[in-house]
């Protein structure tokens, strides 16, 4: 099921857009709770340092510049990844210039307890998924993850990207079909 | 026939086949004759599925979820005024430049004007002769060239000075009797003008001795003290006061006597005046 059909379950998007337009708090958080699980589920997937905090500062800066934005669900989808995408670059961006350290401490050992990371994926899927995932080039993972969490269009992951549609396919269809040789490789029932 | 080979061909129809395939793993379903993508499509479902928890808002966000948007800035025509003002600043910047740039060009050309007229003035000695000698001493002290000083009686002023000196002298040479009958201000009673002009040699002529003593003088505090005018020669009608005096003076008082006829008549009418 898309994720994004809930939004519209009883209010129309465009109701629910002009009121969070106008500074209502009810739509914001109507948004909020309808989009910020797929868009901390893309940060994570891709890996973001900080997930969560990555996820805040997407939809302050969405709901910042909310009042110019106009278009439909599907626009708003598209948009909102597209910030979310900018803003993983210039986190990946912040955490090469700057190699974070931390002492260790044994209860947050990923080998002794599981992370946020894990129990929410052990929650909600299998390690495998994240895994599966996280070895595809990026590229073709961004792709992927776009089409899957976000919904997009190719013509939207297209312009999300900065890449032509044709080249947006080809990785979608590189992406599928190294999923299935991995997963014919390995022999994994998910 | 075709651009493409058979294999070029089934590569084609391949790719628009796992275009369609991935269209049916997003929906959630997989073609019946691909059972190999069932997996592919589980983890779609379970990726779909790990992105229904929302996330944990920060302080921020959480803040602005609970207040809503601060009410949107009523400054549009602020934001149009300030777009418009560097716009009015720029276009009176260039035309202040331009004015300026103008005006900078005719001060330079009127600078030049000046400069040119003035050398060339000095260069020909007609300055002012205190202009013209310090105007000689710069341009001396800082150039080669030289320029000639002023020569005492060298000079526009002196020139000038020299005329008027001339000009008083014709003044005094066509006076008119009738005229200053008519025009008693501008003489002192005695048919004489009350600026005569250059004394000439005191003490030598006797009319001057004369005229002092006249009580129509005395009595006037305004007559200059010029006891020894030829022109006072008025005391004895029809010759000149002294021999040797000014023949200007004498030919003037010869004129003066031939249109007024009668030095009797003179006499009388300067004693009715007084």
């Amino acid at each position: 099921m898309c994720p994004g059909v809930a939004l519209t379950a009883i209010v129309s998007f465009p109701e629910v857009l002009a009121a969070a337009q106008s500074g209502a708090p009810w739509a914001l958080q109507r948004l909020y709770a309808e989009l910020s699980g797929t868009v901390l589920a893309y940060c994570r997937t891709r890996g973001a340092p900080d997930p969560e905090d990555v996820t805040s500062e997407v939809f302050l800066s969405a709901f910042t510049a909310l009042r110019d934005f106009t278009g439909d669900e599907a626009n708003f989808r598209a948009w909102l990844f597209t910030i979310a995408h900018r803003r993983l670059v210039d986190a990946y961006r912040q955490q090469s210039r700057r190699p974070q350290t931390a002492p260790y401490v044994g209860d947050q050992d990923a080998r002794t307890a599981p992370s946020s990371e894990d129990e929410a994926l052990t929650a909600l899927a299998t390690e495998r998924v994240r895994d599966m995932l996280s070895d595809l080039p990026p590229d073709q993972r961004d792709v992927l993850l776009l089409r899957i969490l976000g919904d997009l269009t190719i013509e939207a992951i297209a312009e999300t990207l900065g890449k032509s549609e044709g080249a947006v396919k080809a990785l979608q269809r590189r992406a599928l079909a190294a999923l299935r040789k991995r997963i014919e490789r390995e022999g994994v029932s998910l | 026939m075709s651009l493409f080979g058979d294999d070029q061909i089934d590569m084609l129809r391949n790719l628009d086949r796992d275009d369609r395939d991935f269209d049916l793993v997003l929906r959630g379903s997989a073609p019946a004759d691909r059972p190999e993508l069932d997996p592919v499509v589980a983890l779609v479902e379970d990726l779909r599925f790990s992105a229904t928890a929302a996330a944990r808002p920060s302080a921020a966000l959480a803040t602005l979820l609970a207040q809503g948007l601060p009410p949107a800035p009523v400054a549009a025509p602020v934001s149009h005024l300030r777009r418009a003002a560097p716009a009015v600043s720029w276009a009176a910047a260039i035309s202040w430049a331009r004015s300026a740039r103008r005006t900078v060009k005719v001060g330079v050309i009127a600078a030049v004007a000046v400069v040119s007229v003035t050398s060339a003035a000095a260069a020909a000695g007609a300055l002012p002769d205190p202009i013209q000698e310090k105007l000689s001493t710069a341009v001396k002290t800082v150039t080669p060239w030289e320029i000639p000083r002023p020569k005492g009686g060298g000079g526009i002023g002196e020139i000038v000075r020299e005329k008027a000196r001339h000009h008083g002298h014709d003044k005094q040479k066509h006076i008119d009797p009738d005229k200053d009958v008519d025009a008693p201000k501008t003489n002192n009673g005695n048919g004489r003008p009350s600026d005569p002009g250059k004394p000439a040699s005191p003490g030598k002529s006797d009319a001057s001795k004369s005229d002092a003593p006249r009580p129509s003088q005395a009595a006037n505090p305004t007559k200059p003290a010029h006891p020894t005018k030829p022109t006072a020669s008025a005391a004895t009608p029809g010759r000149p006061a002294v021999p040797g005096a000014d023949r200007r003076s004498a030919a003037a008082e010869r004129q003066n006597t031939r249109d007024l006829g009668d030095p009797a008549k003179i006499t009388k009418l300067r004693k009715a005046r007084s």
